[in-house]
């Protein structure tokens, strides 16, 4: 079945918007694909060796990596292309979502009254104190990072973040841009086939691309999911209803969930955590050990931890921390997951940790097998590989 | 090549706030990366035009080749055109002609570890 955004709700690009679109998907896939394997090629050949000669041993960390790599010129270019290609991304769906805004707003609203009973819902919170990790930069060089309105009732946030994932992905997420979602969902459902999840909770959930399939992968259970902006939760209710998949979207910060004790079976994540502080961090964990009921599980699809990967692999993922408006990313990256499950209650005999298979990618019956294998750390673990990417995650049992 | 100019109309910025990363050390070198970068993009996309422009063409019996050599660009072509030159430079430029940041609002601190401290 599929997830795609139905063209009932999507912006209408101009056949140049198009082409625009798909060259900056090329351009990213370029400089993520042959231009860092050629600031691979250099580091092997050149840069390590220097720093080998210079100290008797090879880099260790991914910070000495940064430290020799950043004024070598194969650096300089990656990153200027990819800063650019980063801001091409929002440039080049945000005209169309202008030009639509109201049109959006109109069809959201109509959505949201599910005069087709699907069974969704959306409670916004207008009282909602916006975080300071969301206001304080324009997160992924995304102008309005992910909270700003533009007018009453407005999509606009959600519909820009929806086509630049696609434009961002190159075909990473998935046709559908739910892989993450798939993929998660679907390895609960193989690796614990007795644990049948009743209610499930998606946190800092924007589109719910990744919220949606937990629906269709767990289809008795009733599925919850918040963030912080209206306009991204007005555009993913639209959506959910459109595709009629029924989800409850609620305005809400993971720090302070207003969901009863004992609530849930499954508090999900992906690519959440690492843009939060870790306050707010140690925050959202002890709120999820909280509302989890005995037994339930907290699951993070995040980015590997530096502890776990190699110095040259560590450097590549901590990119973002320092240029694209993401300055949790490295610390998170750099703390103990197991020890923020830890100090939040979860026990450490209860604490889980994967590296899995894009399920979207990769047939049923591989992927069954995939689930039951040891977890793999290499240069294809949590980056958007062009040659292939393989998702992490971490999280615990309550109990 | 919309020649409207609705100043009702909502505006989304295009770029983020804040400071935009450097890489070289070089004044400049960064902005005109972005330059030849949309241009490219620009270039791109107009190489897609013609080529769809020409298959469609071809399907309807129409070859143009010569037809477009000796095309003789009326007054309002002239205007349109303008438009859209000045709309390609805005965007090849755009780096240099964002709006002036306001002082003390959000510059980006590249600095994890003291966000680590906070």
């Amino acid at each position: 079945m599929t997830q795609a955004t139905p063209q009932e709700i999507r912006p209408q690009f101009t056949r140049d918007e198009r082409s625009r679109k798909a060259f900056t998907s090329t351009l990213r896939a370029h400089v993520l694909g042959a231009q860092a394997r050629g600031m691979r090629q250099h580091f092997d050949e050149v840069v390590e060796p220097e720093f080998e000669r210079a100290h008797g041993r090879k880099p260790a960390t991914s910070s000495e990596v940064r430290n020799v790599m950043k004024n070598e010129r194969d650096f300089q270019f990656f990153s200027s292309i990819r800063s650019c290609a980063q801001e091409m991304v929002f440039a080049s769906v945000i005209p169309a979502v202008e030009r639509d805004m109201e049109q959006l707003a109109d069809k959201a609203a109509a959505l949201r009254a599910d005069e087709e009973g699907v069974g969704g819902s959306l409670t916004l919170d207008p009282s909602l104190e916006m975080p300071d990790n969301v206001t304080r930069l324009d997160v992924h060089l995304a102008p309005g990072s992910f909270h700003a309105e533009f007018q009453d009732d407005d999509v606009s946030a959600g519909a820009i973040y929806d086509s630049a994932t696609r434009v961002f992905a190159f075909n990473q997420f998935g046709v559908d841009l739910n892989d993450i979602g798939m993929t998660m969902s679907n390895y609960v459902r193989l690796k614990y086939p007795d644990f049948a999840p009743e209610k499930i909770l998606d946190c800092g959930c924007t589109t719910g691309h990744n919220t949606l399939p937990w629906a269709t992968t767990f289809p008795d259970a009733q599925v919850h999911a918040i963030d912080v902006g209206p306009g991204l939760l007005r555009y993913a209710n639209a959506r959910a209803q459109a595709l009629k998949v029924p989800v409850h979207f609620h305005q809400m910060n993971a720090t302070n969930l207003s969901f009863a004790d004992n609530s849930f079976d499954v508090v999900f994540t992906s690519m959440f955590l690492h843009e939060l502080p870790l306050k707010d961090i140690r925050a959202f964990f002890k709120e999820a050990h909280r509302v989890l009921r005995p037994g339930g599980l907290l699951l993070n699809m995040e980015l590997p931890p530096n502890s776990k990967v190699a110095a040259y692999q560590g450097f590549h993922l901590d990119w973002d921390t320092y240029y694209n408006n993401e300055p949790f990313y490295k610390p998170f990256r750099d703390s103990d997951y197991q020890g923020l499950c830890e100090s939040a209650g979860f026990a450490s005999d209860r604490c889980i940790e994967a590296t899995i298979p894009r399920y979207t990618f990769v047939d049923e019956e591989e992927f069954a097998e995939a689930v039951h294998k040891p977890t793999v750390f290499d240069g294809q673990t949590g980056r958007m590989n062009p040659k292939g990417t393989r998702w992490y995650g971490f999280g615990a049992f309550k109990g | 090549m919309s020649m409207k100019n609705d100043p009702t109309m909502k505006v989304i910025p295009r770029m983020a706030k804040g400071r935009r990363s450097r890489f070289f050390d070089a004044d400049g070198v960064d902005e005109l990366m972005s330059m030849v970068l949309e241009l490219t993009a620009e270039v791109s996309t107009l190489r897609e035009r013609q080529y769809v422009l020409e298959r469609v063409l071809e399907e309807h019996n129409l070859p143009v080749g010569q037809a477009v050599e000796s095309y003789q660009p009326t007054e309002r072509d002239e205007t349109l055109m303008g438009a859209d030159r000045e709309r390609l430079l805005s965007t090849v430029l755009r780096t240099l002609e964002a709006e002036p940041k306001v002082v003390g609002e959000t510059t980006v601190e590249h600095d994890p570890e003291r966000n680590q401290a906070a």
